[in-house]
């Protein structure tokens, strides 16, 4: 499907939907996944977007085992990830090519993201833009840089996902997990990366024993010995 | 490894398990005797726990498999090699490096992983891009960049492995303390204020690499490893051909109406 829609006078857009129907053959779970593509010339801008949305969706609900499902769920977000790799990939393979046609500069915003982002933020569907074709040390960069995700308040807390002063954190590649040491609440949080940043456990308490914490600063992660 | 600072400790924890292992150096007389010590870095090459051990002003190396006390490096001063009061340490094992955030010193010392022994310092006191003022955490992306929380300029550092700034990140009001780079995912993350803030690293730094691979998941069917397969083949292709321009731009039309 091709639609062609002219926003104002200084943006049009060629919008390509495509749904994306695909059935595991190895498993039972059917699975449905949507992308859609939307190029934006901006002829104010000098720039092409390209920006596209990745919606998938695994269908549970004959399955009644929690296991089966959450496996379910999970080999649902795969795909979608593997999807959102394929089509940045794609765009980044485009991308370049773009950059020598146009002569200015190219952004490419999307609502998904590169790679796992998307399964990480599926929730954020905020627009993100990637400005390429940029010279690197360019301070240009940072306007476009923004703000992922915050995990915690504003105000500080020792609730569950709150902090007081938190200073050392380390991501365990391994297990998709981020460590955030906690520091004036005398804890270690444990983040899962993959479902939105959700708490997983706290490690430690307030004290001077050991096994309890008191103002813990650095982290590190030795995946050989499992510490 | 936590470094357990308030107590002058350093814990070990078994993260599947979720419980504690030992203690490290409790308040034990003599070389081991840590003062503060606030970064913890493992150089899985070398087999080294690094410890920022910061108000002794040194650096101090356990064995990863005993966890001994092998030997420590540096001493209170500004020359080369010397700290005051160094906070975080990164590793970069592709180029065998430690990286430190010699904090009171305003500067990063990079250092040899192999002998402890001083390669180069990236920074001086300072607001301008490339100046530093109070760095705290430090981490290492996938292609050797090193990212510094530039803890009282508000900001995010980043400089080539060869100490030449590329760029900043504004962190907006709150003082930057942590910053850690996960490689598969291509997240940059920092602790300011009150909170952990996560940014996309491609956002920030332009060709991040991401080293994520779809097709080595768990639930990753085979159809999907040789798609993977197919699709670096035809992007390292693309990458190595220097007419990127001949792709047409009917073959991109193309290929997205497929999708």
């Amino acid at each position: 499907m091709l639609c062609v829609s002219l926003v104002d006078d200084t943006i049009s857009s060629i919008m390509f939907l495509s749904p994306i129907q695909y059935k595991h053959t190895h498993d039972r779970y059917p699975l449905s996944l949507s992308l859609s593509l939307s190029l934006s010339l901006s002829h104010s801008l000098n720039a092409i977007i390209i920006a596209y949305r990745l919606e998938g969706h695994a269908s549970i609900e004959h399955h009644h085992h929690h296991q089966e499902q959450e496996d379910a769920l999970e080999r649902g977000a795969v795909l979608c990830s593997f999807v959102d790799w394929l089509v940045a990939s794609l765009l980044r393979c485009v991308g370049v090519s773009l950059v020598s046609r146009v002569c200015g500069c190219v952004s490419i915003s999307w609502t998904g993201a590169w790679t796992l982002e998307n399964l990480f933020c599926l929730s954020l569907c905020e627009r993100e833009t990637l400005e390429i074709g940029a010279e690197m040390g360019d301070d240009t960069l940072d306007r476009d840089a923004r703000i992922k995700l915050s995990i915690g308040t504003v105000q500080r807390g020792n609730d569950d996902g709150q902090f007081c002063s938190p200073h050392g954190l380390v991501f365990d590649h391994h297990r998709g997990l981020l460590l955030v040491a906690d520091n004036s609440n005398h804890r270690v949080q444990v983040f899962s990366c993959d479902d939105g940043c959700s708490l997983v456990s706290k490690l430690g308490e307030e004290g001077d024993q050991p096994g309890q914490l008191k103002h813990p600063w650095g982290l590190a992660i030795d995946h050989d010995h499992d510490h | 490894m936590i470094t357990d600072t308030g107590n002058n400790r350093v814990q070990a924890w078994s993260l599947s398990e979720q419980s504690f292992l030992s203690c490290i150096s409790h308040r034990l007389s003599g070389d081991l005797e840590l003062f503060n010590p606030q970064g913890i870095a493992i150089d899985n090459h070398h087999h080294h726990i690094i410890i920022a051990d910061t108000d002794n002003h040194r650096l101090v190396f356990l064995s990863l498999i005993d966890l001994s006390l092998l030997f420590s490096i540096g001493q209170q001063g500004s020359q080369p090699g010397e700290f005051y009061c160094p906070s975080d340490i990164a590793i970069d094992d592709d180029r065998h490096r430690i990286i430190v955030s010699d904090t009171y010193n305003h500067r990063v010392q990079v250092l040899s992983s192999i002998d402890g022994s001083f390669l180069f310092e990236i920074g001086s006191k300072g607001v301008q891009p490339c100046e530093i003022n109070y760095p705290q955490g430090v981490c290492v992306d996938n292609q050797g960049r090193v990212i510094v929380a530039d803890h009282y300029n508000r900001r995010l550092q980043s400089f080539t492995h060869e100490g030449h700034h590329i760029s900043s990140f504004d962190c907006g009001n709150g003082f930057p303390y942590g910053v850690a780079f996960d490689e598969h995912r291509g997240f940059i993350a920092f602790t300011a204020g009150d909170r952990v803030h996560v940014i996309g690293a491609n956002q920030w730094l332009a060709d991040t690499e991401f080293t994520w691979r779809p097709d080595l998941h768990r639930h990753a069917p085979s159809w999907m490893k040789q798609a993977v397969s197919t699709m670096t083949m035809i992007r390292s292709l693309v990458d190595d051909c220097s007419a990127m321009s001949m792709i047409p731009n009917e073959l991109l039309f193309e290929i997205f109406s497929f999708l």
